[in-house]
Order: structure tokens, then sequence, then C-alpha cells
């Protein structure tokens, strides 16, 4: 029982004191709430609201519409920050090269056939959670990561040569997500660029029309809300998520001899 | 006077419903047990030697810290349970937008949640790289050791 | 007496709270990095439970992904190359 010990007991007890104090003098709210806040409320009314034209985003699920369009500059900044986490992990594993035809160990061959079944109905599954974000629980970041676990269950049940032998290599995945922030980007410009040369006024990450811009983005799929760009930057995130996580569990899952290479390139360096 | 004050509060907020009495239980037990939570990941953060323990409580920090911040914008609506906010009838009428809003959670912070979600699991990747590179230059995963020996890198730095 | 159904979610929530308390205590003391994985895996369980309860289907499809799948993959893969044993 040294200094150091008292110090951090006496502090996390201090931490426990007041945030209990805080949330039992009611100051995060009240204890049991039995009314929207004004914000949430608010949100729930315009999300799927076509009686108030200038304010709703034509989706279903009010989580979605959130995301990606009331505080679509957010979750734009956020996918942002999942490029440059998965960029430093490029950045601490310098000097990295791939070396295929080292032979496939992996499990078993009953876990094999399994796998070989089952991974194609995750990825589906995550593609079909994707792209009914607007209608149901859902939406791009859920299918991205259901999808990732098919990723890494292969990569664990056969091994990263078979991944290789497929085709999936790591600077591919990361060709397909630097498309996918373009093509989030590009379509979060798209109806500005549109309205610029025509001189009619609009505005960047604009889903549905206002009340001082009539263009918009497609509302209506024949008699299915299709909720404009949310259903686009579902589809895209999906693959940025997608590929961006299966690409830093690539990564991670390195051979001895590929990580050998990684110390020659940091003396070199050094 | 402070019997008499008890069961004025007792008199004046008479519960309806059985389930009334325990979703105020439900409410105070899992702010409690959440805030415990983090202080316990918070001890595991900062006194475990070993890093990949130090990376297990982590994760368990952030996840209260994120369930805490869902359970603010939970509700309590009497007489039945709350619904998710999502509507379910195509093609809607104006009555069930204002159903919707007397009967689901508040959705803001779900959605703030679901984005950190992703980003965490990003973060922790990176996090596990550099651990595995802090063992393979180190040869061990606890601080303590590695501060006591000798730097194998020393000279060619 | 007749017992009112909208207590059952209740008592879940107080129930898997209770026991994720337990479990982050026991990831704290454990040693075995492999079985302190296997807590943390299933205080994730018992947290999606919650997540379901209040009434987050999107945050249940997000971090049972996550917490059951991805993270324990990965440590048990990060275990195997560095070391089993806390010392």
């Amino acid at each position: 029982m040294n200094r150091k010990d008292i110090a951090l007991a006496l502090s996390l007890s201090l931490l426990v004191l007041a945030l209990s104090l805080t949330i039992s003098l009611e100051g995060l709210g009240p204890i049991v709430p039995r009314e929207l806040r004004p914000l949430g409320a608010s949100f729930v009314q315009n999300s799927y609201n076509p009686w108030n034209a200038s304010l709703t985003s034509l989706s279903l699920n009010v989580v979605t519409a959130i995301v990606w369009d009331y505080r679509g500059l957010d979750t734009l900044y956020e996918t942002l920050v999942l490029f440059a986490s998965i960029a430093a992990t490029l950045v601490v594993l310098r000097g990295y090269s791939e070396l295929s035809g080292l032979g496939i160990k992996g499990l078993s061959d009953v876990s094999k056939s399994v796998t070989v079944v089952i991974a194609p109905l995750i990825v589906v599954y995550g593609i079909a959670t994707a792209i009914h974000g607007h209608l149901t629980p859902g939406g791009g970041f859920q299918g991205g990561t259901i999808a990732v676990v098919a990723a890494t269950l292969i990569i664990a049940v056969f091994s990263l040569e078979y991944l290789y032998r497929r085709g999936v290599s790591t600077s591919r995945l990361m060709l397909l997500r630097i498309l996918g922030l373009l093509a989030i980007i590009l379509t979060s410009l798209s109806l500005a660029s549109i309205g610029m040369p025509s001189n009619v006024n609009a505005y960047i990450l604009q889903n549905m029309a206002k009340d001082d811009s009539a263009l918009s983005m497609p509302g209506v799929l024949f008699d299915t809300p299709l909720a404009g760009s949310i259903f686009l930057y579902n589809l895209f995130e999906f693959i940025i998520v997608f590929s961006g996580l299966t690409f830093a569990a690539m990564m991670l899952v390195l051979r001895e001899s590929e990580l050998e290479s990684i110390k020659e390139a940091a003396e070199v360096y050094e | 006077m402070f019997l008499e004050r008890v069961s004025w509060r007792a008199s004046k907020r008479r519960p309806r419903y059985m389930s009334d009495l325990l979703a105020s239980l439900a409410f105070r037990t899992a702010m409690i047990a959440f805030v415990f939570n983090i202080a316990i990941a918070l001890y595991g953060v900062l006194s475990r030697p070993s890093l990949v323990k130090k990376f297990l409580c982590l994760v368990a920090f952030t996840d209260s810290i994120n369930i805490f911040a869902v359970f603010i914008g939970f509700r309590y609506t009497p007489g039945a349970y709350p619904s998710p906010p999502i509507l379910e009838a195509i093609p809607t009428s104006p009555a069930e937008v204002e159903t919707l809003i007397n009967t689901s959670v508040d959705p803001l912070p779900q959605a703030m949640i679901l984005t950190a979600i992703v980003i965490g699991i990003a973060c922790s990747i990176f996090l596990l790289t550099l651990i595995l590179m802090y063992y393979r230059h180190y040869g061990t995963t606890n601080i303590h050791e590695a501060e006591e020996g000798e730097e194998p890198h020393a000279e060619a730095l | 007496m007749q017992i009112d159904v909208l207590i059952i979610p209740y008592v879940v929530i107080i129930y898997s709270s209770l026991l994720s308390v337990f479990m982050t205590y026991l990831v704290v003391r454990e040693r075995d990095l492999l079985i302190a994985t296997i807590l943390t895996l299933t205080q994730g369980v018992f947290y999606s439970l919650l997540y379901l309860l209040l009434m987050a289907p999107d945050l249940v499809l997000t971090y049972i992904p996550v917490s059951v799948g991805v993270t324990p993959l990965l440590l048990f893969l990060l275990v195997k190359k560095t070391e089993r044993f806390e010392r």
C-alpha cells in the first residue's frame, strides 16, 4: 500500500461520489423521464413527415436520419477519423510487404466447410442491413461491422494466404476505401454542383427540397420511401467500414516472416 | 416531521402501476451500476501493469460510458413499454407520427453512440497493433519490466 | 394476484446491469488474459441485452459484431502472439 494506491483510491471514490451526486440531484435530467427532450421530439416529428416538406428527410428510421441528414457533417468527419485511425495502423507497421506462397495451414476441414457456407451469408446479411437502413434498424455502420465478422472468420479459419489467392490484398482494400470516401464526398457535393452552373440555390449535404431550393434527391422509389441521399450514404459507408476494418484486421494478423521485414525496414530507417 | 414529509411524498406520488415502482428502481440501479463500472474499469486501466489488461479495461470503460449515454435517452411511458424510434407503417398518417412522439425513446444519443462504437473498434485495432510492436521491441507486455530492462535498440539510435 | 407483464423488462435491466458490474470486477481481477478476454465478451453480451431493452436496435446490430465477434477474435490472436499470463 504505497502513496500511489491511496491517491488512486481517493480519486476514483471522488469520481463515483461526484457522478452519483450529479445523477441523484437530477443534473442529467429527471431520473425517470416521462417526456422526450424538445430536440429529440423535433427529430422524431420531422424524420418522416411529408406534410412538412422543408424539414423532412423521408426516412422511417429516425436514427439513420440523424446520422446522415440532420447531423451529416458530424458523420462525415467521423468517417474521416475512421480513415485516419486505420492510416495510423499503416504508419506503425511501415515497411510491411505482403509475402504470398507461404502455404495454407488454417483449422480443420469441418470448420473450413462450415465457414465456406456461412461467410457469404453473413456478407449478404450485412449488405441487406446497410441498404435497408432507412426503413428498418440498420445502416452503413451496422452492415459494415456485420460483414467484417465474415472477413475475420475467414482470416482465423483459413489464413491470410487464402484471402491473397482470392484476390483480396491490402492495397486493393485501401483503394476501395478511398473510392468509398470519394463517393461520399461527391454525393454530399452533388446537388450544390448541379445548382451552381444554372444559378439555382442549393446547399452542400442537401437531401430534400428546402424552402428556397427546389432541387432534391429522389425521395420515393415506386411506392417505397428511398430517403434520397441517405440510401447512397449507407451504401458507401458500408464499403468504407467493411474494407477499412478488414484492412486493419489483415494488418494485425501478420506472419512472423512479415514482421521481420518490418523490423529490417525500421533499422534501415534509423 | 421527517416522517410527515415522507408520507406526504408517498401520497403525492402514489404509483398507479406495479411497473411504475419497478421502473424507478431499474433507472436508479442501472445508473449506479454504470458509474461503478466506469470506476472499476478506470482502476484497471491505471493500476494494472500488463498492456493487454489495460486494453481490456479500456474497452470496458468506453462501453460503460457509451451505454450510460444511451441510458440518459431512455424514458418511462406509463402503461406501455417504450418503442424504438422507427416508424412502422407505410404509408404513414400524421396520427402515427404523433403516436411515435408519445411512445419512442430519444433518438439523438443513439445516433451519437452509433458512430462512437465503430470509431472505437478502429482505434482499438490501432492500439492492438501498438501493443504487438511494443512486445516485439521489448519482449514483454509488462510496462514495469520494460522500464527496468535495457532497450534493445539503444545502440542503433 | 395478477402480475403485470410490463415489469419483466425492468427486472432484466436490473439483473443484467448488476451482473455487468460483477463481470467488470472479474475482468480487472483475472490474471489469465485468455479468460479475461472471454469475460469481456460476456460483459458485451450483457450490454447488448441492455441495448435491446433500452430500445436501441441500431446499436444492438453494431455492438454484437464488434464486442462478440471482432474484438475477442483479434485479442485471441494478439494473446497467442505475445504472452498469455499477466505477471
